[in-house]
């Protein structure tokens, strides 16, 4: 400790110890806690200290009864409530603990999926400027039917438009190089080198409209120059084992032969994941610019001045907060439009606000995946959902309770208690249960986040309080809902006849019966609506899994092409020597080279038809192989070969069957021998395979032509046959080490790839099924309530039969009875419903399992099972009382 | 003499006897010294006002100092009163005590 | 030793402990001469069950006797327990009160 700060104890407990403790002992109470804080952290304990002073503080209330007249009252009153309270939770432990249990689930999931919706919902969020933030997505149309969309631009338009539209005060380029091109971070003298996905080139204006904070560096100029690079801190980390990376030099290299070494001109702050931007890296434009003259006059158009052609720049513009957005995005496209030739064609643009960027619909060309804008509300709405069964719940059960407390009641009205006071206690007591159980839900959310952060990722685990609005809303959903919970039971109970409850002929009115009956129905509707929901995402991902493809993924190793080349020559010899050295090792069968994965979205096309005739053009998917692509993979050849080499099928086309279908061919042999036009060469067809899905099962099969070339490949394919992984994978990396120094050896197997496309439909089961069985839970918890409290009306009744002869398995079937009818209402009512949201999700995937009985059955019968277990505990116990019991007890 | 002492008043009083006269911060300490137990600083204030109540301790305010964070101090001190009956239930003890067959 | 002894606990552990083995209708009469102050045997009797709950006391049924009406009675013994605490108990207070500047 310090002697100069003069130790200070805790400001809130000190505030306690003001609020409660009696006037004329306050400074005297004050004084002595202060000293005894003193001591203890002189003692060395600074948190026993303050934990201390709390409970002192918290004691300290029992100096309460002498402050001023109308405080003392409510004091008083809260004192006398507080102490009733915990009495009646003491009596009532069970339902108590059941009671808080279930509200306090609601609580845990409502603020689970609140927080995810709110983080998904608040990206870029943290920039000051977000509101004046655009990314321009843009559209060409021919006539009124859309050719193309896309994220990214084209190079001219940032520049152009802020020439020549008013209001347009800033524009900023990203090249999103990272994705498009396998790159290599590499250093003079040194054998260490880096794959980096996150690396970008931006324009100057970029940092500052993106508010980047910069740790060391001049925020305003740090991307002016050629050759300048900004890295974030992690990666500085990385690169320099924590010494400061400004100033020093870093080789960048790409599988375009792109070589390049930059000078580190600042370091800034890791970008927040809440961002719809991701990036580690960023290289000034003015790189490319030098690049493209030093590489000639296609560079600099392709770069700055081109109006059209290749969409490869995420632009962002900044307005002035008085600009009409709509009147900027037609002036857009009206400009870019003039610069088109072809009179059919034009183009739009939409100004996007960066903060609603992640959840718009996404594009090609996004950086990150974008949320589903329908998905959010409805995960927001589940969870309101539960939220409110949880609040039915802990009506009914207060209500229950509180019948059994009329006798209670009675005697506190005889003995004068004002309908105020007892107004007073049940809202207190609800409300009390309300925090209560709010806390036991923050304790629980906090327990069960990494469990939840799985399937509802957030950056943090307490986003969401540390925004002080929030907190505010959350303290006045949980008083007010705690006093209207209250209002109910406490107006039946505050209204009930003295004399009448004491005699004990109070009768439960009919409709509060029928309402609470019909929030029961509604508890097991959405049981089950859940529940269907489960069932219907977990097996439609099984399917999708367990589905064949038409190609087989297993066993094949994926390597990026290395990006670091630039020392060594041309690629093609390359290719040729890493295919030799590995056909050598007796466990690779096969060998392939393609420009794209199987699993991921296949970016090229072309238009293709028989006849030279525009009309008849159809567009087909591109994919540009070499060696055994076809062998690797596994995929069936129904007519003609697969390519000899690169040279001679140079002018070859193998196409799918979807394709020849839609060429108009009767049969696959037919093709054979064709000759089609792709707009450039005519090509002769010299195979036809099967259909396969090249992405997943969520996407339908597309026409598509193969092609054979000898350059621009993105991935080496390996099948390998027999030999030990580990060995495998040791004898791969020697070889490509030996041809490839300088590169990190990345690679990933295709079948684990390929099922990372089910991942999101997994998470969404997963979530799903755990919101099911909360829903459950607590409808359980409300058929108890309910069935306790319809026992209870009912146990004269039960006791008159009894006395007359009853069995108790009689009695427990009769009560069950209700419950029964009430489950079957709920299942009429809810698979219909849940059968339809069901379907109409599983229209969206193009291979999905059709509903058999086993959706109409068991969520029903589950639910059903669930709540005769949760009735029985009830019924049971009531069939078993000694019927003098229960006759005596009214 | 007709007042009975708690068992926590009993110790309290007794420890402001020892000490002449103390206040609040300085018993908790001396308590918690010599019971190994610890006890919140209102419990004893309680105890002390009661004491006070019964006339077995009177009180003055002490000058504040900088170490309570600028308050006043309240001292406190036994009466005749409270000497006579910390003496009557310590000697009833012991008599009784000394009259128990000893184990060890 | 963590468990607190009130005071008329502490009191009536004493006087089981002086008498060896007892019982409520002696205690009251017991703590009658002892004190010069008269108590209820209800209250006597619930101290003696609540010292059995802390251990500090054990019982066992006695005969029945003539002089209870042909009831039988149950006789308290203090554990090891007991008389440590009440041991402790009356150390502290002997050790503070011998302490104490004596007025007389």
């Amino acid at each position: 400790m310090s002697d100069k700060n003069p130790i200070s104890p805790p400001k809130f407990s000190e505030w306690l110890v003001k609020r409660f403790c009696r006037k004329d002992y306050k400074d005297e109470v004050l004084g002595d806690l202060h000293e005894i804080y003193c001591w203890r952290v002189e003692e060395g304990h600074k948190a026993i200290a303050n934990l201390r002073y709390l409970l002192d503080a918290f004691s300290a209330i029992r100096f309460i009864r002498i402050q001023n007249k109308t405080t003392v009252k409510l004091n008083f009153l809260t004192m006398i409530s507080l102490k009733v309270t915990l009495r009646t939770f003491k009596k009532n432990k069970f339902s108590t603990a059941v009671n808080l249990f279930g509200l306090a689930c609601g609580f845990m999931v409502f603020l689970a999926i609140f927080q995810y919706v709110s983080f998904e919902k608040n990206y870029d969020a943290f920039n000051p400027n977000a509101d004046n933030i655009y990314r321009v997505n843009s559209r060409l149309l021919r006539d009124t039917t859309v050719s193309f969309e896309s994220a990214e631009s084209f190079a001219a338009l940032g520049k152009g438009i802020k020439d020549q539209v008013a209001n347009v005060q800033e524009y900023a380029k990203l090249y999103n190089i990272g994705v498009k091109n396998n790159c290599v971070i590499s250093f003079k003298n040194s054998d260490i080198s880096f794959i980096e996905k996150g690396v970008m080139f931006a324009t100057s204006a970029l940092p500052k409209m993106l508010s980047i904070s910069m740790l060391e560096g001049q925020s305003a100029s740090v991307l002016d120059d050629p050759y300048e690079v900004i890295i974030s801190k992690s990666i500085e980390k990385k690169y320099f084992n924590g010494a400061s990376g400004l100033g020093k030099t870093i080789v960048f290299d790409d599988d375009d032969l792109n070589h390049e070494v930059l000078t580190v001109s600042g370091v800034f702050e890791d970008f927040p994941g809440n961002s719809h931007l991701s990036f580690d890296i960023l290289i000034s434009f003015e790189t490319l610019r030098k690049r493209a003259n030093e590489n000639g006059v296609y560079g600099q158009a392709r770069f700055e001045d081109t109006w059209g052609g290749r969409y490869d720049f995420l632009t962002y513009l900044q307005l002035s907060p008085e600009a009409n957005v709509e009147s900027v995005a037609s002036q857009m496209g009206k400009i870019a439009t003039g610069h088109i030739t072809y009179p059919e064609y034009s183009y739009q643009f939409d100004l996007i606000p960066i903060k609603n960027v992640h959840t718009s619909a996404g594009l090609r060309g996004e950086v990150k995946t974008n949320v589903d804008l329908a998905k959010l509300n409805t995960l927001l709405l589940v969870g309101v959902f539960v939220l409110l069964l949880a609040w039915v719940n802990f009506i009914n059960l207060t209500t229950a309770n509180a019948l059994n407390r009329a006798k209670e009641t009675g005697v506190r009205k005889i003995l004068g208690g004002t309908r105020y006071q007892l107004l007073w206690q049940f809202l207190f007591e609800s409300v009390f249960t309300g925090v209560l159980a709010f806390i036991i839900g923050l304790i629980l959310f906090s327990f069960s986040f990494p469990f939840l952060n799985e399937f509802l990722p957030v950056s943090d685990k307490w986003y969401l309080f540390r925004d002080y609005t929030f907190i505010c809303w959350i303290l006045a959903i949980v008083f007010v809902s705690g006093g209207l919970a209250g209002v109910y039971p406490a107006l039946i109970l505050s209204g009930f006849k003295p004399i009448a409850v004491l005699k004990g002929v109070f009768k439960t009115s009919k409709k509060g019966l029928t309402v609470r009956k019909s929030l029961v129905v509604l508890q097991a509707g959405i049981s089950i609506f859940l529940i269907t929901g489960v069932l219907a995402v977990v097996s439609q991902v099984k399917y999708m899994i367990d589905e064949d493809l038409g190609m087989k993924p297993d066993q094949v190793l994926v390597i990026p092409i290395p990006g670091n080349l630039h020392s060594k020559g041309t690629t093609v010899d390359l290719e040729d020597q890493l295919k030799t050295a590995l056909s050598n090792k007796s466990f690779v069968s096969h060998f392939a080279a393609a420009n794209v994965v199987p699993g991921n979205f296949i970016r090229w096309g072309m238009n293709i038809n028989l006849t030279n005739d525009e009309e008849n053009e159809i567009q087909v998917q591109r994919v540009n192989v070499e060696f055994d692509y076809l062998d690797v993979l596994g995929i069936e050849l129904l007519a003609g070969r697969d390519f000899r080499n690169s040279t001679v099928d140079a002018e070859s086309v193998i196409l799918n069957e979807s394709a020849t279908r839609e060429l108009g061919f009767g049969n696959v042999e037919e093709a054979i021998g064709k000759r089609l036009y792709d707009g450039n060469d005519w090509l002769s067809i010299i195979g036809v395979i099967a259909d396969y899905h090249h992405e997943s099962l969520k996407s339908g099969v597309l026409p598509m032509a193969i092609k054979t070339r000898s350059r621009s490949f993105d991935h080496y394919f390996l099948k390998i046959e027999g030999g030990k992984r580990q060995d495998n994978l040791a004898a791969i990396e020697e070889v490509f080490r030996d041809l490839f120094p300088g590169n990190p050896f990345k690679y990933f197997f295709l079948n684990d790839h390929v099922l990372k496309n089910y991942e999101q439909e997994e998470r969404f089961g997963k979530s799903f099924g755990f919101f099911a069985i909360i829903a459950i839970l607590i409808s359980g918890i409300g058929l108890f309530s309910l069935s306790s409290f319809i026992t209870l009306s009912r146990s004269k009744e039960i006791g008159i039969r009894k006395v007359l002869g009853a069995r108790a398995k009689t009695i427990v079937n009769q009560l069950n009875k209700d419950f029964i009818i009430l489950v079957f209402l709920a299942t009429l009512i809810a698979t219909p419903l849940s059968i339809w949201a069901v379907e109409s999700w599983l229209n969206a995937f193009p291979y999905r399992i059709s509903l058999g009985l086993l959706f109409f059955i068991v969520p029903g019968l589950a639910i059903l099972l669930i709540s005769l277990a949760s009735v029985s505990i009830k019924t049971i116990s009531a069939s078993r009382a000694n019927p003098v019991n229960l006759l005596y007890r009214q | 003499m007709n007042q009975t002492l708690g068992a926590l008043e009993e110790l309290i009083l007794l420890l402001v006897l020892r000490e002449r006269e103390s206040y609040g911060a300085e018993l908790v300490k001396i308590y918690e010294e010599h019971t190994h137990k610890s006890i919140t600083l209102p419990a004893v204030v309680m105890v002390l006002k009661r004491l006070e109540k019964k006339k077995m301790l009177k009180s003055y305010t002490g000058d504040p100092s900088a170490q309570r964070g600028g308050r006043r101090k309240v001292m406190y001190e036994a009466t005749e009163l409270g000497y006579r009956s910390a003496e009557e239930a310590v000697k009833v003890k012991t008599q009784i005590w000394d009259m128990v067959p000893k184990m060890s």
